[in-house]
């Protein structure tokens, strides 16, 4: 990490909002999915259909269970661990660049894919359900 | 990921992931980095704030049996959504790929289809809550 400024610190504080644009943004993914997990628990316990096959209730269920996973991980992730990346205490280990924000960045956007699969199969349902 | 030749090459010692960015280019002022790496996450954000009104809408159409169509609203925000977090990732990768190698950012096309899906939902939903004034 070479940003610095007076006092060996950058004044825009650019590694600081990026660690707080990270924990706003895996927070949220992480209330998300809490949320839609509470969705598909009422329309599972509000439906009652032939069981045996897949239902695309039980199919957003477990999307949304995996996505719970996904954004506990990427919360966790971002409160403990990228904090101390931006500020250049476990960045690139050999040369002291930033970190690649990459893996991060993809599994936060597998959490909002499988959410956003989950939205789409509830909303199926329903439309079926009528 | 073939390089162009008129790239410049990356450093050898650098093995950070993907290759297609770090592969190319020299490092760029850290915080043009940052800068990019917040403007994905605010994609990100945007994606989920789809999402949770897809969710949402198709939620509370359980409960209170709003009719039929609402639910094809709902899911497209959902599908919106999941499409603008693929497209966070491919932006950041494009954008950090264009300062390393020093080329002008690609214009954001995206934000133009997301005001007009926004404004469409915006003029369906509205027309939805005025037709149940009695």
């Amino acid at each position: 990490m070479t940003v610095t400024g007076p006092g060996g610190r950058d004044p825009g504080m650019q590694p600081e909002r990026t660690a707080l644009a990270w924990q706003r943004t895996a927070v949220s993914s992480l209330l998300l999915s809490l949320v839609a997990m509470g969705a598909a628990a009422h329309r599972i316990t509000a439906e009652a259909g032939p069981a045996g096959h897949l239902r695309p209730t039980s199919a957003a269920a477990l999307a949304v269970g995996v996505a719970v996973l996904a954004a506990m991980l990427a919360a966790t992730d971002a409160v403990v661990v990228v904090p101390r990346e931006v500020h250049g205490i476990a960045g690139h280990p050999t040369s002291g660049r930033l970190a690649s924000p990459y893996r991060r960045l993809v599994l936060m956007a597998g959490a909002t894919l499988l959410l956003a699969v989950a939205g789409a199969l509830l909303a199926s349902a329903g439309l079926n359900g009528r | 990921m073939s390089v162009p030749r008129d790239v410049p090459v990356g450093d050898d010692d650098d093995d950070r992931r993907p290759r297609s960015v770090y592969g190319v280019g020299d490092e760029p002022d850290p915080r043009f980095s940052l800068a990019n790496e917040r403007t994905a996450l605010a994609w990100m954000r945007t994606a989920l704030a789809l999402v949770a009104g897809g969710i949402g809408l198709t939620s509370l159409g359980s409960v209170a049996e709003l009719p039929a169509f609402l639910d094809v609203v709902a899911a497209l925000g959902c599908v919106a959504g999941g499409a603008l977090a693929i497209r966070a990732v491919l932006g950041w990768r494009a954008h950090e790929r264009a300062l390393r190698v020093g080329r002008p950012l690609r214009a954001p096309r995206s934000l133009a289809w997301l005001a007009a899906l926004v404004a469409l939902l915006a003029v369906v939903l509205a027309g939805y809550a005025l037709s149940q004034v009695r």
